[in-house]
């Protein structure tokens, strides 16, 4: 029921093929490399290569540490720093909730109270299904509107438990609607081929991917937008 | 005037005629109007304003300050009153177009107030009780112009500060403008603003930075974020100011990673300058070079402070250096830097523009100007509101804000950020004013006020101020970092009704401890929270303990990640995924590459 410190296995394995492993660092290096800032840190990077991959494997680490000619320990030691950084690979979905006092005082805990058995968490971190990656979030900034949560980056404000629940379950309901469409995306190599893996197998077998799953999840070709 | 000006200002004002040749809807998006579901609102008008024919203007603009009032929608039509539509969802968005844009006539009973004119049932902005007592400066374009556009925020007398200081003035004149104008920090130390920069001033380093401070990690402060996501280019303009002033090379505005709204406005807005000869190595065609970048910080309140600003622009952990050195003497890479609140630079153009007497006369003697208070919690009117020094707590939770919308009574405010204090009903006549708040041991911080009702139990919400702090604690300082902890343990189990004897005193022990032995603020003010809420609401406290408490605390559910540096479950990334890691590891070249500043 709590959060799992490391992927389950299956993804762990999917994630330490090579092809897999290839494209991560070639996305991180890209993503690095576009900084849109001159000046140009350890920080800058790690934030770059998060926005783009929603986590930091080791090979965004090693990328991070060959740009910026340090070692691995150092931008560990950065990266793990700060909290929004996350070394373990997310679920489909990010859901964040603020507990600032705001938030607080206006009913944040009751929304956690009840929004986390309904996804089957004790605490924030990722439910089972592989949809959901729930987080507390120190303070999102819209005190105005408070309690506020945030659905994949969009702001929502005047919270309730119902609304909550009505937000995640929408989001659950995306990936539904999604799969067909992203299957036949997936046919042609897309920039989200590697990251959307667990959603591009058939939609009636959703148990453990197999083999012949991989050879097309894992394709390491990157869009040529640059 | 500056020949690159000229040009500007008539381009500018062709443009803002063109503007208001046509129906102009501007809607608050941004962060703000998006929490209240403003991007529904912006689809649906554009939607419907396509389907319609209508040839008008749709803008996405930051919000006002009226937040209760998101989505907002602000409609002019040539000829007609500007009209201010509040709280419209995408099912009134047919009427509102239909009949006022296309028709002319306003919908008045969807209508919030009418701007600049009179319309019959409708009462006026400034009649609204959120804009009473309003001075409005820095937050002046604040939901009037797109926050990117350039030429908008010129034809509202932008940049004309700029020009005068480069054409009229000479940094000294400049600085002492700024001293005789009495402008303090607004970050919370409210440190003359003329004299921080004439230290910059006096040190010849042909590197030096200006850094403009936009973490805005407190919880209840919204000010900063919402100038940038509103009107980016009166930050940009006072930073350049400001650089002339004391003759710094580069600016940087420090902003924290996540909502990119007022990132990315940051960011258009600087490229504009940059494509008009405004940034870069001539600014307005004058031999002044200054350059203005953006940096991203991880989530990290302590990256506030000044020296861990620095620390974390560098790209490394976001902890407080040692001072002296000062950062005017060995700031950022080493170079002489001076850190500013996003507010405090941005009442500069407004200062330079219209001269220092005319800010100095806003405002009690001390406090010059306006302060921006962010109001939040049990009150009818949330929102941002910019009123002159000198007016009282209770004016401004009362009058502006409306007081509890459910009519009850306001039990305390929370000023100052997870490390001020609670101010108790019976203080709400306290003056807004630097010297008269510290004198009574308030704080007014950056600005969140965050008003709590008769419901609401003290004890709680100090828990959760000290969650926060001893979360964000960023470990340098074993007495913060150990205090902070313990302090939670002590008041989770008074929570809980589990107190041991002598609770209240040991947490005042550690508190001695922490002010005693911290480098910087978090640590030092860290027992601010529970001294203040047991000066005021002591009784609570001792109910709480003794097991007779009234108001019903639940559990706290806080976040996994206790420690700063260790991953839940005390397992630390290095040691669940670096021995995987460090087999791969090649050697890099060092020195190639390496992290520093573009120009230093």
């Amino acid at each position: 029921m709590t959060s799992k410190p490391n992927a389950p296995a299956s993804e762990t394995s999917e994630h330490d093929s090579d092809e897999a492993r290839e494209a991560i660092r070639l996305r991180a290096r890209r993503a690095i490399a576009r900084q849109p800032a001159r000046t140009v840190t350890i920080l800058s990077s790690l934030l770059a290569a998060q926005d783009e991959l929603g986590w930091l494997p080791s090979e965004a680490i090693a990328e991070v540490a060959g740009r910026n000619s340090a070692t691995a320990n150092t931008v560990w030691g950065i990266a793990s720093f700060y909290p929004n950084f996350r070394f373990t690979e997310p679920n489909r979905h990010k859901v964040e909730l603020c507990w600032g006092p705001t938030c607080h005082v206006l009913g944040a805990q009751v929304v956690l109270r009840g929004l986390l058995p309904h996804l089957g968490l004790a605490a924030e971190g990722e439910t089972d299904d592989g949809a959901i990656s729930l987080k507390l979030n120190t303070c999102l900034g819209v005190c105005a509107h408070a309690p506020a949560m945030s659905f994949d980056d969009e702001l929502s404000g005047h919270m309730d438990l119902e609304l909550a629940i009505r937000l995640v379950e929408h989001l659950k309901a995306e990936d539904e609607e999604a799969k067909p469409i992203r299957d036949a995306a997936d046919a042609s190599p897309g920039a989200e081929a590697v990251q959307d893996r667990a959603e591009s197998e058939p939609a009636d077998a959703p148990s453990p991917p197999d083999p012949g799953a991989d050879e097309t999840t894992a394709d390491p070709v990157e869009p040529t937008d640059d | 005037m500056t020949e690159v000006f000229e040009r500007l200002l008539a381009a500018a004002t062709g443009r803002w005629a063109e503007l208001n040749a046509l129906p102009w809807v501007r809607v608050s998006t941004g962060m703000m109007g998006a929490a209240a579901g403003a991007r529904d609102t912006l689809d649906a008008l554009r939607d419907h304003i396509a389907r319609s024919g209508i040839q008008a203007t749709v803008s996405e603009v930051g919000t006002s300050g009226l937040c209760y009032a998101e989505p907002l929608v602000d409609i002019v039509v040539p000829g007609g009153p500007r009209v201010l539509y509040a709280n419209v969802g995408p099912e009134t968005v047919p009427e509102i177009v239909e009949r006022h844009i296309l028709n002319g006539e306003p919908v008045v009973p969807l209508a919030l107030a009418s701007v600049d004119a009179d319309v019959p049932g409708l009462p006026r902005r400034e009649q609204l009780p959120m804009m009473q007592h309003q001075v409005r400066i820095a937050l002046r374009n604040a939901g009037e112009i797109e926050p990117a556009d350039l030429y908008q925020y010129i034809a509202r007398g932008g940049f004309a500060g700029l020009d005068k200081a480069l054409g009229e003035m000479d940094p000294q004149k400049v600085i002492q403008e700024i001293k005789d104008s009495g402008l303090r920090g607004r970050g919370g130390a409210a440190f003359p603003t003329g004299l921080k920069w004439s230290f910059l001033s006096g040190n010849p380093s042909p590197v030096k930075y200006i850094l403009c401070n936009c973490e805005e990690g407190d919880p209840g402060a919204f000010n900063d974020k919402t100038i940038l996501d509103a009107d980016p280019f009166t930050l940009i303009e006072g930073c350049i100011i400001a650089g002339f002033a004391a003759g710094a090379s580069n600016g940087i505005v420090f902003i924290r990673h996540g909502n990119d709204s007022p990132i990315d406005r940051t960011r258009a807005a600087l490229s504009a300058c940059y494509a008009n000869g405004i940034l870069g190595r001539r600014v307005m065609g004058t031999d002044f070079a200054f350059d203005i970048e953006v940096s991203l910080v991880g989530e990290s309140y302590v990256a506030g402070e000044e020296t861990a600003l620095m620390e974390a622009v560098e790209g490394k952990r976001a902890m407080p250096r040692f001072r002296p050195p000062f950062p005017a003497a060995y700031g950022v890479w080493g170079k002489p830097s001076n850190i500013n609140n996003i507010k405090t630079i941005s009442y500069v153009p407004e200062i330079i523009r219209r001269g220092a007497g005319w800010f100095a006369g806003i405002g009690t003697e001390k406090s010059n100007g306006t302060a921006i208070a962010c109001l939040s919690g049990d009150i009818r009117y949330p929102g941002l509101v910019e009123v002159p020094f000198g007016l009282t707590m209770r004016q401004i939770v009362e009058e502006l804000g409306g007081g509890d919308p459910a009519g009850k009574a306001v039990k305390f405010l929370q000023t100052g950020g997870p490390l001020g204090g609670l101010l108790p009903a019976s203080e709400l006549d306290m003056i807004l004013d630097f010297d008269a708040m510290a004198a009574a041991g308030a704080m007014f911080g950056s600005g969140g006020l965050i008003v709590c009702n008769e419901t609401r139990s003290v004890v709680d919400l100090v828990r959760n101020l000290i969650a926060f702090d001893q979360m964000e604690s960023c470990g340098k300082c074993f007495p913060c970092r150990l205090g902070t902890s313990h302090m939670l343990e002590v008041l989770d189990r008074i929570c809980a009704g589990a107190a041991h004897e002598g609770d209240l005193a040991l947490m005042a022990r550690i508190g001695e401890n922490m002010r005693a032995g911290s480098l910087c603020g978090h640590g030092q003010l860290g027992y601010n929270p529970v001294d203040s809420a047991l000066r005021s609401f002591g009784d609570e406290f001792t109910a709480q303990i003794a097991g007779s408490g009234v108001l019903l605390i639940e559990p706290f559910i806080g976040p996994r990640v206790t420690l700063r540096g260790a991953q839940a479950d005390g397992e630390t990334p290095t040691a669940s995924v670096k021995n995987d890691f460090v087999l791969q590891l090649t050697p890099v070249s060092v020195g190639a590459g390496k992290a520093r500043p573009a120009d230093g």
